[in-house]
């Protein structure tokens, strides 16, 4: 991580104790130069919205029962967006390759390096945030006690669901790490399976499903996830890894473009669904009053403001910076992405507070 | 074009396909609940404090970790016995002689989907409870189904163990990478 180095420092992981690395730019270089920034402005975005949300929803306390201490009451959403985010980064760094395409090796092959080197790396804090969230989950159930962690995961299915997404985390490392040493004779779609698989057992530790209609929210919740995983993570990967290639974005971008059409479609739509549903099922408050009365339709409403300012985002890189980078001019895509990517951390935080909100 | 087309369904698809065998092992009933009534009801005034205090949600309620507390006008404890679930409703029994003043009936059950529910129900009892005879004195201990105990069985150790060897197996798989990394790197 030497800075008077030439080549392109790589970034920073998301570190596990979930501080965002530095991203200013502290020696007058463009922000453009800065591969950081984009993974600081994401971190940033989703700590902040987290906490935020967080504080803003957190549940009525109850007077003569212990309650679980804050370390828990904040901690606890903020290794779930840890986990989140990793996740999200390995799926997308597994699926660079698809999106870089394998015509030219010669050109694709140092990014394809780097990219299964992070990818790797995503996948342990990956792990290691679902382990840590298992724990805190546990001690959030029995407070004044030591964790009970067997009991929680026999009793509860979100127990269930961490234990089963690290073990697909894990399996991401070990597929990660044979093809750091093989490179890319690992075929990329099994990356991307395992990755994708680990993100499904998400949606079981939120509330989004319900009695009525319960199959086919659950449905909708899983298309939302890998949608938003996959094109963030997406994102992420152009951002950090080819910001500064120009011939490559070139190539690469329609590509994704394309993926993150159908994500948008996909997150837009579902998400809307999942929430309303939500609401509609929700004993009290009837629905179109409810998303402004209860705190939980607020933040379906912050959700809702936040995609459609990162689908304007998205149609500036799509309309304005893509023809200009496929003629080869120079273009702020970097900064951009990176402001794109900080929203999109928003976003996050505000899904790990949905997942957890009291609904009423 | 169609090649790319392909990689991006491929990406979304696959994962999808698995989820449909996902959900064959994911648990039915697995939902949000939310309090719909208590008795007595917050900020009522009550000419007596009833033998038992009940709260009723709008779904079945997980008869493990749900927990009462009654805290009475001089900071004592009155709820007796233990904490009863029947269906949608937990309850537990009000200890007899209970002087009037304010009272905080805090409540905390844990959620079908695993989450934490609380809340806290305030009453204020004008009368002495020992004369005006409550409508059910006695909690009803024949129909409250003891709660399941919690964490009676100290098996944590082993999930400990399991849980630093994994952690320190990640840590080693970080060093291995970084190391292989920067030898690489060099190399280059």
């Amino acid at each position: 991580m030497t800075e008077t180095t030439v080549r392109p420092t790589p970034p920073d992981p998301t570190p596990p104790d979930g501080t965002p690395p530095d991203g200013r730019p502290s020696d007058g270089r463009r922000p453009a130069d800065r591969p950081r920034l984009p993974i600081a402005g994401l971190v940033t975005g989703g700590l902040l919205a987290a906490v935020v949300a967080t504080w803003a929803t957190l549940p009525g306390r109850a007077v003569g029962i212990p309650m679980p201490s804050l370390a828990v009451d904040y901690g606890l959403p903020i290794t779930r967006l840890i986990l989140d985010l990793a996740a999200t980064a390995a799926l997308g760094l597994s699926l660079l390759p698809k999106l870089l395409g394998f015509g030219d090796p010669a050109r694709t092959e140092p990014v394809a390096t780097r990219a299964r080197h992070w990818a790797v790396l995503a996948s342990l804090v990956w792990c290691a945030a679902a382990l840590v969230s298992t724990v805190l989950s546990a001690a959030e159930l029995t407070p004044g006690q030591t964790p009970d962690i067997a009991t929680y995961v026999a009793r509860i299915p979100a127990g269930r669901g961490l234990i089963v997404s690290a073990s697909c985390a894990l399996l991401s490392a070990a597929v990660g790490m044979l093809a750091v040493r093989f490179g890319e004779k690992v075929p990329a779609e099994l990356r991307v399976l395992i990755a994708g698989f680990g993100l499904l057992p998400l949606p079981v530790t939120g509330h989004a499903s319900n009695w009525y209609w319960h199959d086919l929210s659950m449905v909708s919740m899983e298309l939302h996830v890998i949608g938003a995983a996959s094109w963030t993570g997406g994102l992420v990967a152009l951002a950090v890894l080819l910001a500064r290639r120009r011939e490559l974005l070139a190539a690469t971008l329609p590509r994704f473009s394309r993926l993150a059409t159908y994500a948008l479609v996909i997150v837009g739509l579902s998400g809307i669904f999942n929430g309303v549903v939500e609401l509609l099922l929700t004993p009290g408050e009837s629905f179109p009053g409810s998303l402004l009365t209860s705190r939980y339709g607020w933040l379906i409403v912050a959700k809702t403001v936040l995609t459609g300012v990162i689908a304007l985002l998205g149609a500036n890189i799509r309309w304005r910076l893509m023809p200009a980078i496929g003629r080869g001019s120079v273009t702020a895509f970097a900064g951009w992405a990176a402001f794109e990517l900080t929203i999109m951390g928003l976003a996050y935080g505000v899904a790990v507070a949905i997942t957890r909100a009291p609904v009423a | 074009m169609f090649r790319i087309r392909r990689a991006a369904v491929r990406a979304l698809v696959v994962p999808l396909a698995a989820c449909a065998a996902l959900l064959l092992l994911v648990a039915p009933v697995r939902a949000h609940n939310v309090l719909t009534g208590s008795d007595p009801k917050d900020g009522a005034t009550l000419a007596a404090m009833p033998g038992r205090v009940t709260f009723t949600f709008d779904q079945p309620v997980r008869p493990d970790f749900a927990r009462i507390a009654v805290t009475g006008p001089d900071g004592a404890r009155y709820e007796q016995g233990e904490v009863g679930v029947q269906g949608t409703t937990v309850f537990i029994g009000v200890r007899s002689p209970a002087p009037p003043g304010a009272y905080s009936i805090g409540y905390r059950i844990v959620s079908n989907d695993g989450h934490p529910v609380t809340g806290t129900v305030n009453v204020t009892v004008t009368g002495d409870g020992s004369t005006a005879a409550p409508p059910s004195p006695t909690p009803p201990a024949n129909e409250a189904l003891p709660s399941a105990p919690v964490s009676t069985g100290g098996s944590g150790t082993w999930v400990w163990v399991l849980l630093v060897a994994t952690a320190a197996l990640l840590v080693l798989c970080t060093l291995v990478l970084v190391r292989h990394d920067r030898r690489q790197r060099s190399a280059a």
